[in-house]
């Protein structure tokens, strides 16, 4: 199983930051305090969501047929997703 | 199920919903001529002594013209996406539930029903009526505030998607482009007189 990317603080849901990465073949690690990119900082859901908008070609239609649902549904579902992440990017 | 009961206009596409929509309608008409029913109201239907196919035709017409025109009017105000199409699909497929209350008149028994009670109730006259009769009142009723509700929540959840209303001010213009549909359609049947 593919361990989920936590985006929220279990405590008091505020959005979490990278604090350290490290490297795999040497063991170094870096620290600091990064934030997570814009489409980090949304649900996998949306994530996977954006990635099948962008392998269709942005064609809402081809999704919708492909995702079995209408098409105003689909474009409904982006329309939410543009609304997130202008207001993350307010918030930045 | 329930989500084809309640709310087709989710997974269904516009073409298979318009679809959907006229068959119903056409056979909604059918029904109406066999069982003399009007569709004299965007939210209404009512029992004659005689109608045609013309008359049931024009009547689900001017409906589903109004209704889809003036919630078109109100998705545009909510959400400039809003397509035309997403509102015809809601309007043919909100006036399923109207099309099964047209069995209740099989042998103009309805009308003859309310005929008489109308009789009864303007001549001052007793109220009597047979158990028959008062069976099939109280079916009708139910069965019509059954199938107004669920057509009101079929038109609800097809605006609401059509165009992604999440407001309460959305369900208040929703309501008034309700009203006024049902008001302007009535008048336009009554004035028309056809």
């Amino acid at each position: 199983m593919q361990p989920k990317l936590p985006v929220q603080c279990p405590s008091c849901e505020s959005s979490l930051s990278v604090t350290q990465l490290s490297c795999s073949n040497c063991a170094t690690s870096v620290s600091g305090n990064y934030s997570l990119p814009l489409l980090l900082q949304i649900t996998e859901e949306e994530q996977n969501f954006i990635l099948q908008f962008f392998l269709t070609s942005g064609s809402l239609k081809e999704m919708a047929t492909q995702m079995g649902n209408s098409y105003p549904t689909v474009r409904n579902k982006l329309d939410d997703i543009i609304n997130k992440i202008n207001h993350l990017k307010s918030k930045q | 199920m329930k989500k084809i009961i309640f709310n087709p206009f989710q997974n269904y596409s516009e073409k298979q919903l318009i679809t959907f929509g006229i068959l119903a309608g056409i056979i909604g008409c059918l029904l109406a001529l066999a069982f003399n029913g009007r569709f004299d109201g965007v939210l209404d239907l009512h029992f004659i002594e005689k109608t045609s196919i013309a008359t049931t035709i024009i009547d689900l017409t001017i409906n589903i013209f109004i209704l889809s025109a003036l919630l078109f009017l109100v998705g545009k105000l909510v959400n400039k996406k809003t397509r035309l199409i997403d509102i015809i699909a809601t309007s043919l497929i909100a006036k399923i539930p109207f099309y099964f209350l047209l069995f209740f008149n099989i042998n103009n028994k309805m009308y003859l029903v309310t005929e008489k009670l109308i009789d009864m109730v303007s001549k001052n006259k007793q109220i009597n009526i047979e158990n028959s009769e008062m069976v099939l009142l109280v079916f009708s009723g139910i069965a019509t505030f059954t199938c107004l509700i669920w057509s009101i929540i079929l038109l609800f959840n097809g605006f609401k998607t059509a165009t992604n209303s999440k407001e309460a001010k959305h369900i208040l213009l929703f309501a008034l482009a309700i009203i006024l549909a049902e008001v302007i359609s009535k008048i336009i049947i009554l004035k028309l007189n056809y």
